[in-house]
Parts: C-alpha cells; sequence; structure tokens
C-alpha cells in the first residue's frame, strides 16, 4: 500500500499509482483523505491562524478517519493473501530488529553510544509496536500452513493468550526503553536486557528455529 | 602411573587409574554442564551465565582432547581407542555377572568417551555461532558467518542438547549396571584416582 507524502504532487502521485488496479481504491482514498485534510488545515489556518490544536477535535476529520478505517481493512481483506500477509509480518519485525539492532550495538559497545540516535530507534519502536498488528497474525499463516515461507507457529494462533502475553511483555520493553534510551548508556543496557528478553521469550515458544 | 601393556600391571602395583587432570576435567564438566544445560531450559532470558558455561565446557573438550594426546596412559586415546572387532567382542561378555576389571576405558566405554567429545564440541560450536535475532543473547562467532550458517546453527542448538541429556543418562545407566549387575564400582576411581 502506497502511502502518499502531503508535500507529494497529487499528480506526481496518481503517475505513481495509477496503473496498479488492486490498489487503486485504497490509493484514491488515501488521496481524497490528504486533498480534504489539507484543505480543512489551509482553511483553518485561515480562520484562525493561532489555534492549530484543536485539529484532533474537529467533527468533520473524525468522520473522515472513521470513513478511513472502516474502508481500508475491508479492501485489504479482499486484497491480501496468506503470502502477503506473512510478508506484511516479516517486514514489520524486520523493522522491529533495524531499530532494536541500532540499539543494541551501542549497548554492546560496537558502535558509540549517541542519545540523539538511540532515542530516535526507541521512538520508531514505540512507532511499530503502535501499529495494528492483529491482521499481520491473520489465522491460516502458521508454518503448518506455509511450510518454508514462515517460523511462525501454529501455537501462537492455539495458545492466543500466551501469545497475548508475551505482546505484552514487549510493549512493556519498549515504553522502557523508549524511557531509557536517551538517558545514557547505564539507562540504555538494562532496557536492552528486557527488550532482548521479550524478543527471546517469544522467539523460544512461538518462533520454529529454522524455516 | 601405569605403562606398558599389561593391563593388570597398575592394578597390582596399586598405581593411579585416572590421573588428576582427567578427575578434575571429568567433574568440572560434571558442573558446567549441568549448568550451562539447566540455565539454557530453565534460566533467564539473559544468558550471560549460560554463555560463561558454555566456554567452560568448551575449554574443558579442549584440554581433554589435548590430554588425550599428551597425557599418561589411561587418558591417551591411542591407549583406549579400539576397532570394531574388539568393541563387539567386548559387547559379548558385558552381560556377563562379574567385573569387567578394565584399566582404563573399555572399547564400549571409549567409543562413548570420543562420542560424547564429539557431540559436546558440536554444541559448543553451535552455541557460538548461533543467532536467536533476539540482540542480546548472540553467539559470539555469530557475526563471522553467514545468516544462513547462524540459523542453521540455533536450529541445532536444542536438538544437540537433548542428545547430550540422553548421552548423560546412558552414561548414569551404565554405571548402575556395572555396579549392580556386574558389582564394579566405577565412581569411586573417579574421585580417587585408585580402585577400591
Amino acid at each position: 500500500m502506497f502511502v502518499v507524502g502531503r508535500d507529494r504532487g497529487t499528480a506526481d502521485a496518481r503517475r505513481l499509482n495509477g496503473p496498479d488496479k488492486k490498489n487503486g481504491r485504497l490509493v484514491i482514498f488515501g488521496l481524497c483523505y490528504v486533498i480534504m485534510t489539507s484543505d480543512m488545515e489551509s482553511a483553518r489556518r485561515r480562520a484562525n491562524p493561532s489555534k492549530q490544536e484543536n485539529r484532533k477535535d474537529d467533527p468533520m476529520r473524525k468522520l473522515l478517519l472513521a470513513t478511513l478505517a472502516a474502508a481500508v481493512p475491508a479492501t485489504m481483506a479482499l486484497a491480501q493473501s496468506a503470502e502477503d500477509t506473512v510478508k506484511a509480518r516479516q517486514g514489520f519485525f524486520q523493522l522491529v530488529g533495524f531499530e532494536t539492532g541500532g540499539l543494541a550495538a551501542m549497548a554492546k559497545g560496537d558502535v558509540d553510544y549517541d542519545a540523539e540516535a538511540a532515542s530516535a530507534h526507541a521512538a520508531d519502536l514505540s512507532a511499530l509496536i503502535s501499529l495494528h498488528v492483529a491482521d499481520y497474525f491473520a489465522p491460516g499463516t502458521s508454518n503448518a500452513d506455509l511450510p518454508g515461507k514462515t517460523r511462525a507457529l501454529p501455537v501462537i494462533w492455539e495458545d492466543t493468550d500466551g501469545f497475548m502475553e508475551r505482546v505484552q511483555a514487549l510493549n512493556a520493553a519498549v515504553d522502557t526503553m523508549a524511557g531509557a534510551a536517551g538517558g545514557g548508556l547505564d539507562a540504555l543496557r538494562p532496557a536492552m536486557g528486557q527488550l532482548g528478553g521479550a524478543c527471546k521469550a517469544c522467539h523460544d515458544d512461538y518462533r520454529a528455529k529454522s524455516f | 602411573m601405569a605403562s606398558g601393556d599389561d593391563t593388570r600391571r597398575g592394578e597390582i602395583s596399586g598405581a593411579v587409574l585416572w590421573d588428576p587432570v582427567v578427575r578434575v576435567l571429568h567433574w568440572a564438566l560434571v558442573l558446567a554442564f549441568a549448568t550451562a544445560w539447566g540455565l539454557g531450559k530453565f534460566g533467564p532470558d539473559q544468558m550471560t551465565l549460560h554463555f560463561y558455561a558454555g566456554y567452560t565446557v568448551g575449554a574443558i573438550v579442549v584440554l581433554r582432547v589435548i590430554w588425550g594426546f599428551v597425557g599418561p596412559r589411561t587418558a591417551r586415546f591411542a591407549s583406549f581407542v579400539r576397532g570394531p572387532s574388539a568393541i563387539v567382542a567386548y559387547a559379548r561378555h558385558l552381560p556377563e555377572r562379574r567385573p569387567s576389571r578394565t584399566w582404563g576405558h573399555n572399547p564400549v566405554g571409549a567409543l562413548f568417551v570420543v562420542g560424547v567429545l564429539v557431540v559436546l564440541a558440536m554444541q559448543v560450536a553451535s552455541g557460538l555461532l548461533s543467532d536467536p535475532e533476539d540482540y542480546i543473547n548472540v553467539g559470539p562467532l555469530a557475526k563471522y558467518v553467514s545468516h544462513e550458517t547462524t540459523q542453521t546453527a540455533l536450529s541445532l542448538h536444542e536438538p544437540l542438547s537433548t542428545l547430550l541429556l540422553i548421552m548423560v543418562l546412558i552414561h548414569i545407566a551404565a554405571i548402575v549396571f556395572y555396579k549392580r549387575w556386574k558389582g564394579e564400582n566405577l565412581v569411586t576411581p573417579m574421585i580417587t584416582g585408585r580402585r577400591s
């Protein structure tokens, strides 16, 4: 799915996404959203340049968001195959791993500690875990369903409570990291231990050791 | 120290069956292996102590192999590693209800000694090369090999731990069998160095 940036020209975006019929509906929704919200914003700025914090309470914006939220999963459910879901899941964990790897390199001393870079990694992790990951774990996407493509064990869907506990542990570790990453190496290290421990605890029971 | 081909000579002279290095390495291995295995299975998610226990197991294996070439007679591979015919011949007499009185490792036991050293070496190697992708328990040699190798190592580490547990159980069962069935105490010599 393409995310169209506000600064990108709409003609440019149409050219980019035009021929892709699969993504067409999503793109149109996205473009409508971008155009309407930016129009609303500029109109509001003209009317009341000092009050930008009211954006979130705007009823029109709420309606748009609600429509978008309802439309996107419905469209996705039609478009996404089990393989696509596995790819999205792996892409998600690739990003989680990339950000965690950056923090781990500092915690281990492989690269020099940099408060700004560490905070950025931690902020990105917080952003990642705020995604609605449930659809990345759609039923029918275990390594029993797709041998050789994923290491996600069927027990994820059989022991949902246990799996959710591990997810909560990861969320807690990411929250700890968000508070610790910028506070020096001595704060980063124990937070890294908690974060890596959350990775391990889930890999042990819910991820196969090989494809 | 026993020397020469007469397996009875040491026994008659009351010499040391297992030299101090063999005994210390044996019991150090018991402690290090139990620690590594227990921490691996039940230990904290941050596996620093498991790593140290694993390094210790690796060091013990290396020292034992070196000692197998330069140590006294009963410690040397050349003195106890035997061919298939000797192994079969010994195994055929195994059910007899009398002590074997072997001075050192018997041919079947020797097979086990070599086997356990090989599997321990494989286990240490697989641990050193493993990358469980948790960013805190990455084997120290994982960064020098391909990602596929780190994942192969990871997929071997747990099955090998199960194999080693089975080998330990066989080892203990053999000791009980020698004591109860054959009336031969194998534990005391490994502690005192002498046959009781």
